[in-house]
């Protein structure tokens, strides 16, 4: 005697569901922060390297186009943690940046050496730097690049 | 899930004066939007997983001691000099020098690929952007050549070379 009724048509209300979603969607949209704006533009250069850049712990060389040079890290004060910033004159690179970069790791001994510099910058000035680099025995450094197209995943399948 | 307008029914406009036309009163009707929620969705689900965040890449330099020398033969070096204006001159050993474009680097030293007993000496000059010297280290990587040094060209060997 047991028959199985059937199945009628259940209408479900996804109004408040839609809602939901689209509030999220919306809220996510408007409160994103793409880049954080930067004070000196700084354009990278294109590789097809896909090893992530470090990004904490780091001590920072910022080379603008002009160039400007910038020894960027963190030291741990009373209060908290604050990022100090130290002006090099680019001209006299191989003397300088040695005792900046040296305070920096003073800092911070563990912290890696990130290279982010313009690429239309002069090469000179990576030429000059590595000779602070390496008086502050920083002899293994990143130089930070964003991807080339066509690169990393998106790779045409090279023939062996 | 949603309230729309209904138009005058059948889009009948009667435009002839007729003392009757009240205002109909508007009639709820229900329009399905499921679709559209649908069509949303699949877009969103598409762009999320698609998503490729720029995240910043590196390179990584390992810088030889500071005085370290390393005597090599002549003969097994391939030297590079990369002028400002991204002209390139390179030859192996002592032969004489080839003149090419630093766009042009890759089918330079595809022949070379994997030859692990080259020395690469790049001689890049001081006032050509920073770009080159990453594209050259990229290169280099994608040849497999890993025995390279990269030093500023000095005003003496670029005299030689600039002439060519």
């Amino acid at each position: 005697m047991l028959k199985k009724k059937r199945r009628i048509g259940v209408s479900i209300d996804m109004t408040p569901m839609v809602d939901v979603a689209f509030l999220l969607l919306i809220f996510f949209m408007t409160t994103t922060q793409f880049q954080p704006p930067e004070k000196e533009k700084i354009d990278l250069p294109k590789s097809s390297s896909e090893a992530k850049s470090p990004e904490s712990e780091i001590i920072t060389i910022a080379v603008t186009k002009a160039p400007t040079v910038k020894v960027v890290y963190k030291q741990r004060g009373p209060d908290g943690l604050s990022e100090i910033s130290l002006d090099v004159n680019p001209l006299t690179l191989q003397t300088d940046l040695g005792p900046a970069l040296q305070r920096a790791r003073a800092a911070n001994p563990s912290a890696r050496v990130v290279v982010k510099m313009d690429k239309g910058a002069e090469y000179g000035v990576i030429a000059d730097m590595v000779a602070g680099l390496q008086m502050a025995n920083a002899t293994r450094f990143n130089v930070q690049t964003n991807l080339k197209e066509g690169a990393g995943i998106l790779a045409p399948a090279t023939p062996h | 899930m949603g309230a729309v307008d209904t138009p005058e029914r059948g889009g009948k406009k009667k435009k002839g004066g007729l003392s009757g036309r009240r205002p109909k009163r508007r009639v709820g009707v229900r329009i399905d939007m499921t679709p559209m929620v649908d069509v949303a969705f699949l877009l969103l689900i598409f762009f999320m997983v698609t998503t490729v965040f720029r995240t910043p890449k590196a390179l990584e330099i390992n810088l030889p001691p500071k005085d370290a020398k390393v005597d090599v033969a002549v003969s097994k070096t391939f030297t590079m000099r990369i002028l400002e204006d991204g002209r390139l001159y390179w030859r192996r050993a002592e032969e004489p020098w080839n003149r090419t474009t630093t766009d042009k680097l890759k089918d330079v030293l595809k022949p070379f690929e994997g030859q692990n007993e080259l020395i690469l000496v790049v001689k890049i000059d001081r006032k050509s952007p920073f770009e080159n010297m990453v594209n050259a280290l990229d290169e280099l990587h994608a040849a497999k050549l890993s025995r390279f040094s990269i030093t500023p060209l000095e005003d003496k060997e670029k005299q030689e070379v600039e002439g060519l």
